[in-house]
């Protein structure tokens, strides 16, 4: 009863986060209506025996990806461009797909076209009485660990992609110019000045 | 009223047709695409731990940390360009300046 309860909560709470982020006409709302989403997100999650994974959403979402947004937005200082109206064929393109693939869900659902009988015995053994996190643990290190290294491949590359891009267009970045440092002698560098007594530097 | 399965896969489905929404509708910026993709990238994840617990079957949360790592590297990627993109062009418009797009 409570848990029919909460997930009716949770999932008002995430299509209402949800359209506030596609509606909401201030980009910094529809990153607060975003955390908001992932939170509520993470409780369905909870839900679903899946602890371990709220709070990595939590962290990672919410602390990283989220802020990262709400860097960006106050970064490129969206009050400089002004909001764009609607065309109304475009309207109602995107409407109409959309009902579209609704329906295709509903019906995918409905006709019972995918069976949810068969029951898929899990490589772990006997883990049934173990923790979320040590399942997790003992699947992902033991089945999965070449994709593991894997992300940690794909994580490191975007960092350094990241910083590549950022790095090579910036104009005023503090390169070091080996040739200027080289070529710096006395006379362009330093200025000699005499100071008389009790006058201080003009 | 006891919740079942299609309850989570409705609720994700749901989720999955905002965001598409939310593509499609977007003239005004590419922060609001981005987070459409953020959004449907969490319908995926509620779709994976919906079916790990019907099945009784830790494989979907391991995949559902794999989708949580791709979806991180690729924020990182595209907000980098967008910073690049908004310091040459001003603004972060998707339909002017396609034409400078090659490859």
């Amino acid at each position: 009863m409570i848990e029919s309860i909460m997930f009716y909560v949770f999932a008002t709470f995430i299509i209402i986060g949800a359209c506030a982020v596609i509606l909401s006409k201030n980009p910094v709302y529809s990153v607060l209506a975003l955390i908001f989403t992932f939170f509520n997100s993470a409780g369905i999650f909870v839900l679903q025996k899946a602890e371990f994974l709220a709070m990595t959403l939590i962290i990672v979402y919410v602390g990283a990806v989220a802020i990262l947004f709400l860097f960006v937005v106050m970064f490129i200082n969206l009050k400089s461009v002004e909001a764009r109206k609607y065309y109304k064929s475009q309207f109602v393109f995107a409407v109409i797909i959309t009902v579209l693939l609704g329906v295709e869900l509903f019906v995918m659902i409905k006709s019972g076209l995918i069976e949810f009988t068969s029951s898929v015995v899990s490589n772990a053994g006997d883990t049934e009485n173990l923790l979320d996190i040590k399942r997790l643990g003992i699947v992902l290190f033991n089945n999965y660990y070449y994709v593991f290294i894997l992300s940690g491949i794909l994580l490191t590359g975007s960092m350094i992609g990241a910083v590549a891009i950022i790095g090579r267009e910036t104009t005023n970045n503090h390169k070091q110019n080996i040739a200027v440092q080289n070529y710096a002698d006395k006379a362009n560098t330093v200025n000699l000045v005499k100071v008389s007594n009790e006058e201080g530097i003009k | 009223m006891e919740i079942t399965l299609l309850h989570y896969l409705a609720l994700a489905g749901l989720l999955f047709l905002i965001g598409i929404l939310g593509i499609l509708l977007n003239r005004r910026n590419l922060i609001s695409l981005i987070m459409s993709i953020e959004l449907i990238a969490l319908a995926i994840n509620i779709n994976f731990i919906s079916f790990s617990n019907y099945l009784n079957d830790i494989k979907g949360q391991v995949f559902v940390l794999f989708v949580l790592t791709v979806a991180a590297s690729e924020i990182a990627i595209m907000l980098a360009a967008l910073v690049i993109y908004f310091s040459k062009n001003k603004n972060i418009w998707i339909d002017d300046n396609v034409s400078d797009l090659r490859g």
